[in-house]
């Protein structure tokens, strides 16, 4: 089985030619049709068939008992983070080295020496930008504080109970088409707990809706993942 | 009308900063990595019925920051970095149905050797291999195989897409095959610049320049 996981148009052309399934960033619904819409027609210019080729939508699930704990797992990843952590982080996947960075900057001035870096231009900043705007100017603490969110995991976290998180998840699920699903990140540093809450209570809340399988259908891996 | 199945995969890729590591119940160990929390891992993913758990994977050590991988080291981002496929063989032998992905980036890994490599596993593990191809993106991971640059965002998508065909005639994909059988020479080059890089976002960077990497010491 060949996943691939480009979000750019290249990526998204390359996938189409190479991948089974396709692993994607979870941004806003508008923004993750879009992708579906883009990977679709780009299988078809491939002669291939969308309906064989999931999106696994990358995400992660803090499931809790009670919304209240589930909230409580989703802000001790954001607890005490230091700022070269943060730091080391978006340079790492930049390609710049944010040390450098001015007291105030705009996210295109930004962009343009990540670009001078040949990074790939789809990024956490080029999100940012999308959602203030190219020319918006912002604090050195203001990107700090929103990269802490991305280094972490925190902006694509989803706390909830298991019934509002699938329900959160349907409404994805069923927005890009109906198939694939979600690729959940787990810490090899978190509590047990996140792993443990998610298979004893998302999986048989899934499964009581019908969304999801209660055995293997298949030996193989590619059986299981067309199934 | 029967209701189309949501499918659930758990990364365990180490690339987010990550402080939890110091709250009660955390999976890190006295040492750490434990092959006994991999095997955990496994097992739960197994009972929840998930396809697959994957791994990304860059193989360098965060170095932009500061031009140094000493915070990298300090607060764990990123690191350590191990090649998990020896670990891969450790978890399907406690488990059936799983499947395990791994990542490998076309930019510097032979699809010869790649191939061989994942046609392996997947008679290892009964066929619950998937392969996650990568361009890679990141300055700590070229560096560590030798390059001074990366070839532009194009480029390498053109190397991706040549080497995974080649890869997937080799056997990367599930469906039965000869083992190790290479149906035809794996097209593996540095291919000229194609009509379609020009449309490089940063052209200027690539003019003059040959087509195969600079080469340089590594000095780490």
């Amino acid at each position: 089985v060949i996943i691939q996981a480009g979000g750019s148009p290249r990526g998204t052309r390359a996938a189409a030619h190479v991948a089974d399934h396709v692993f994607g960033l979870t941004k806003s619904i508008p923004l993750m049709v879009q992708q579906r819409t883009d990977l679709d027609k780009a299988l078809l210019d491939e002669g291939r068939d969308p309906d064989t080729v999931g999106i696994f939508w990358s995400s992660r699930v803090m499931v809790g008992e009670t919304e209240s704990e589930a909230h409580a797992m989703r802000e001790s990843m954001i607890a005490d983070v230091p700022l070269e952590a943060v730091g080391v982080w978006l340079s790492h996947n930049t390609g710049y080295d944010m040390s450098q960075l001015p007291p105030r900057f705009s996210l295109a001035e930004l962009q343009q020496r990540i670009v001078a870096a040949n990074a790939s231009p789809v990024g956490f900043v080029h999100l940012l930008a999308k959602k203030y705007g190219d020319h918006a100017e912002i604090t050195r603490e203001e990107f700090f504080e929103h990269g802490l969110h991305a280094a972490t995991g925190y902006h694509i976290t989803f706390a909830g109970t298991a019934s509002q998180l699938a329900d959160r998840m349907e409404e994805m699920f069923e927005a890009t088409g109906s198939r694939g699903g979600f690729m959940l990140s787990i810490s090899q540093a978190a509590s047990r707990q996140v792993l443990q809450n998610t298979v004893n209570y998302l999986v048989p809340e899934l499964q009581r809706r019908e969304r999801y399988r209660t055995s293997y259908e298949g030996k193989t891996l590619r059986e299981n993942m067309l199934a | 009308m029967k209701k189309k199945k949501i499918h659930l995969a758990f990364d365990l890729s180490w690339t987010t900063v990550e402080t939890q590591w110091r709250l009660p119940d955390s999976w890190v160990d006295r040492h750490h990595p434990n092959i006994g929390m991999f095997e955990e891992v496994a097992r739960t993913a197994e009972r929840g019925g998930f396809d697959m758990i994957f791994f990304g994977d860059s193989t360098g050590i965060p170095d932009t920051w500061k031009g140094s991988i000493e915070d990298a080291v300090r607060h764990g981002v990123a690191w350590p970095r191990f090649e998990m496929s020896p670990w891969i063989t450790k978890m399907s032998a406690v488990t059936s149905h799983l499947g395990f992905g791994l990542t490998y980036a076309s930019t510097f890994m032979h699809p010869f050797y790649t191939a061989r490599l994942l046609n392996s596993l997947d008679h290892i593990t009964n066929g619950r291999i998937a392969f996650n191809v990568i361009t890679s993106q990141r300055r700590a991971d070229y560096a560590n195989y030798g390059h001074d640059e990366l070839p532009d965002h194009n480029e390498r998508y053109d190397r991706l897409e040549e080497s995974s065909t080649s890869a997937a005639r080799c056997g990367a994909a599930s469906t039965p095959m000869p083992s190790y059988g290479i149906a035809e020479p794996a097209p593996w080059r540095i291919r000229a610049r194609s009509a379609r890089s020009t449309t490089s976002a940063n052209p200027s960077r690539s003019r003059g320049r040959s087509a195969s990497f600079p080469r340089r010491k590594v000095s780490r």
